[in-house]
């Protein structure tokens, strides 16, 4: 308590007029080390900080020290970091709007990634052309239309499905020439033609993979049931670890979780800081004695357990209403999420030391979080198609290692090669960020 | 149109674009996401690293490896001398699939029994690990095809696969396009929940009342300046994306304009709708962002509305945007004829005829 110690021994009266408050505070912004001004200065200066505001009357009945004794006092900063974390803790139970930020938008957006994005295209609905039936094709198309991914519709004619396939209302189309039967008893090709939509290119792909493996399926039961050994010579048996149902909600979610969980971590920090900016509370909050770190710190530690809970909404949501396997440990799963909120807090803190409203604040959190996130983090787009440079500015987009840590501890398990690099860097760049936000935040005014 | 109402459109624009703030985020973020769409958004997998593990020390396996040597879809292979290395390996994501072969490989190729080759796929990017498969497949029952071809002709069918409308099936045909609708409705969305909201805030709102203006051309006042900028920022682009990026525009202007005039409508009613329930510009751009969100992903932008679950589908098709990104698309790419526009362009103006009655009313509750 030195600093507050001091201004105690130097106070002239005990009642300090609301000008002289005001005089005092200002003092006090111009300097980020009050310690230093109580110190250093005397007459008029010290006069004024005499009028220096006290947290919650504490220090009143400190008695009076020395001068001298002004070491670094660790209590007194453990203090007023306590006192500061009460303070945002209290804004945050009194104001529903951050309680919303931490439980219902995350439950919005999850529902929101969890059932609008998805790879598995589950009913394919393909035209099948039959321009001459015969019993072969027949038999093609019921073997289709039995599996359970198709649902066929039949025509004699190429142009039949052209409409269908422009307006989006079919897949694709399969087309069973006129020579079809002939042409599989010579074994040539080109008997059989795969039409696919182009525009939706990860389900052309999806639908000619499963026409595909229904015609080398139907083949060889044909050659089975005619006796002659048909199988293919050599083929592959994929084994899929982790995700043996191809379910793409899977890895899906918990990548929709670490993109949520860096908006809203960056939104609650840049949100808090403006808020105090613009409602003018700012200036009672630097006119206490805290120094940056204390207010850094004091800023992180609420809005860090609020995080968490974010969190553990989204992981209840992710394992119980998407059935998503958490097949690592909590342990894992806390130390990946503290080094991440610790960075998205972080980036938060930044934007807030440059935007001083609310608004701006969170045009620059979404701006810097979800963009990044959505493109640069592998979540939905392949990171290594994507040309060098951008690969290598992905380097530096945290959603990245935390999803990528978040898939493998849901879906593979505490695989320590995964994820102590990612905790490693993860812990880096929040280092970094909270010492360019210390750096960057003067205790000022204007 | 009477001059009085001119001048009210002429205000409004003024009003919207004033701000320079505003004015940077009508032209940056635009442009920031073309390019990132442009260049990022790709779910192709063209430069994969993959793990070979062979058990067999015949040529077999050696020609086999040799293909996936030179095929250019795997960025680096990987060798493995035993099965303990192959775990690891995928676990810590050094390669996204292992290819392993089997002791008795080239033996049994060589007497002309049916082999297995085992892909191990990494199921936490399940969506890469099967395009990754189907490369994979494809240069495998190339080799054995090649292999029977070179004494018997093969008694196998090859199928000939065509992709419509974008033959190379690239990301970037149709996920570029996409954006003049996601685009446009963002900014005409932001335009109009701010223009009520920012009156009632400022306190001009009552001298708009006292206006000679009647409610309803007060309403058509706010709606006009957003078809402006929706078919202004609608066409620039359009003209951008197929200048610099030659993304084709294969169907008519004039049926892509009918759609986007009817969309624009529809948005333009829900931006008003939601300008009018609000008190503040802060409330009207968190209403922004609550329409917008679920717009966005309940869409088909980012993966079709045809893989949501049941259920879920007729809510999408009540979004606006849905239908006018199949329409976007199919005039781009497809040459949709006008006939098949028009039956995503009658539930878009349901929807604008809905949504811009109940903004009239609610707009004239709240004079009231």
């Amino acid at each position: 308590m030195s600093d507050l110690d001091t201004l105690e021994t130097a106070r002239p009266s005990p009642q300090p007029s609301p000008t002289q408050a005001r005089l005092g505070e200002l003092a006090t912004l111009e300097s980020p080390h009050p310690q230093a001004d109580a110190d250093g200065r005397g007459g008029p200066v010290a006069d004024a900080e005499t009028a220096y505001p006290l947290p919650e009357g504490e220090g009143q009945g400190e008695g009076i020290r020395p001068l001298l004794e002004n070491a670094p006092d660790r209590g007194g900063r453990l203090r007023r970091m306590k006192a500061l974390i009460r303070k945002e803790m209290l804004q945050i139970l009194r104001d529903p709007s951050s309680l919303v930020v931490a439980v219902l938008l995350p439950v919005l957006l999850l529902f929101l990634f969890g059932f609008g994005i998805s790879f598995d295209v589950t009913k394919m609905r393909v035209g099948v052309v039959i321009e001459d039936p015969t019993p072969e094709t027949v038999m093609f198309e019921a073997s289709l239309a039995n599996t359970p991914f198709f649902i066929v519709r039949v025509a004699n004619d190429r142009r039949a499905f052209d409409d269908d396939l422009t307006a989006s209302r079919i897949e694709g189309v399969v087309v069973l020439a006129g020579d079809f039967t002939q042409r599989i008893g010579r074994g040539d090709t080109a008997g059989v033609q795969i039409i696919t939509d182009g525009t939706d290119p990860n389900t052309a792909s999806l639908v000619t993979a499963y026409v595909l493996g229904a015609w080398q399926t139907w083949l060889s039961q044909r050659a089975l049931s005619s006796g002659v050994e048909g199988k293919a010579l050599i083929s592959t048996e994929p084994r899929v670890w982790f995700n043996p149902e191809l379910e793409s909600r899977r890895f899906l979610v918990p990548g929709s979780i670490a993109l949520i969980l860096m908006m809203i971590g960056s939104l609650l920090t840049a949100l808090v800081v403006a808020r105090e900016w613009e409602r003018g509370t700012i200036e009672a909050l630097l006119a206490t004695p805290a120094s940056v770190p204390e207010f850094l710190v004091g800023k992180v530690v609420p809005n860090f357990f609020l995080g968490m809970c974010a969190m553990a909404v989204s992981v209840g949501f992710a394992v119980f209403i998407f059935d998503v396997p958490l097949r690592g440990s909590i342990f894992m799963l806390l130390a990946v999420t503290t080094a991440f909120l610790l960075v998205a807090l972080s980036a938060g803190l930044y934007i807030s030391t440059v935007a001083r409203t609310q608004f701006v604040a969170s045009q620059i959190a979404m701006m810097t979080s979800f963009l990044p996130g959505l493109f640069f983090s592998g979540f939905i787009f392949e990171l290594s198609s994507m040309p060098t440079p951008l690969q290598a500015f992905s380097a530096i987009v945290p959603a990245r290692y935390f999803v990528k840590s978040l898939q493998t501890i849901f879906l593979a398990g505490d695989i320590a090669e995964v994820l102590v690099p990612s905790i490693l860097i993860l812990t880096l760049m929040s280092v970094f960020l909270m010492a360019l936000t210390a750096r960057n935040s003067k205790m000022r005014l204007d | 149109m009477p001059p009085k109402m001119i001048a009210l459109i002429i205000k409004e624009l003024l009003s919207a674009f004033r701000d320079p703030r505003t004015r940077f985020a009508f032209i940056i973020p635009p442009l920031m996401q073309v390019l990132l769409y442009a260049y990022a958004a790709t779910l192709e997998v063209t430069n994969a690293p993959i793990g070979v593990y062979n058990e067999d020390w015949g040529e077999s396996s050696r020609q086999l490896i040799s293909r996936f040597e030179r095929a250019s879809a795997f960025s680096t292979i990987a060798y493995y001398k035993s099965e303990a290395e192959i775990q690891p390996a995928i676990d810590g994501q050094r390669v996204l699939a292992v290819v392993r072969i089997g002791q008795d490989f080239s033996r049994r190729v060589a007497a002309r029994e049916p082999v297995s080759v085992q892909v191990l796929l990494d199921g936490r990017r399940s969506n890469s690990a099967q395009i990754l498969n189907s490369y994979i497949n494809t240069i495998v029952t190339n080799y054995a095809a090649d292999v029977i071809l070179g004494e018997e002709r093969p008694d196998v069918s090859t199928v000939v696969d065509r992709s419509w409308y974008n033959p190379n099936r690239e990301y970037r045909n149709t996920m570029v396009p996409g954006l003049v609708g996601t685009l446009t409705m963002t900014t005409v969305l932001m335009v109009m929940v701010m223009s009520v909201a920012r009156e009632r805030e400022l306190g001009t709102f009552e001298q708009l009342l006292v206006s000679p203006l009647q409610p309803h051309e007060i309403m058509i006042g706010k709606a006009v300046p957003g078809v402006i900028i929706g078919i202004g920022l609608a066409t620039a682009i359009t003209l951008f994306v197929t200048l610099v990026f030659g993304i084709p525009l294969t169907g008519s202007l004039f049926v892509l304009y009918a759609g986007l005039i009817v969309f624009v409508l529809a948005i333009i009613g829900v931006g008003l709708f939601i300008s009018s329930l609000v008190a503040t510009q802060q409330q009207a751009m968190l209403g922004a962002m609550v329409y917008m969100m679920p717009a966005m992903m309940l869409s088909g932008f980012t993966s079709p509305v045809q893989n949501m679950p049941d259920w879920l589908q007729p809510v999408a098709l009540l979004n606006p945007l849905t239908h006018f990104l199949v329409i976007v698309r199919g005039v781009f790419l497809r040459d949709m004829p006008m006939y098949l526009v028009v039956e995503r362009i009658w539930p878009m103006a349901l929807m604008a005829v809905f949504t811009l009655s109940a903004a009239s009313w609610l707009f004239r509750r709240k004079l009231g």
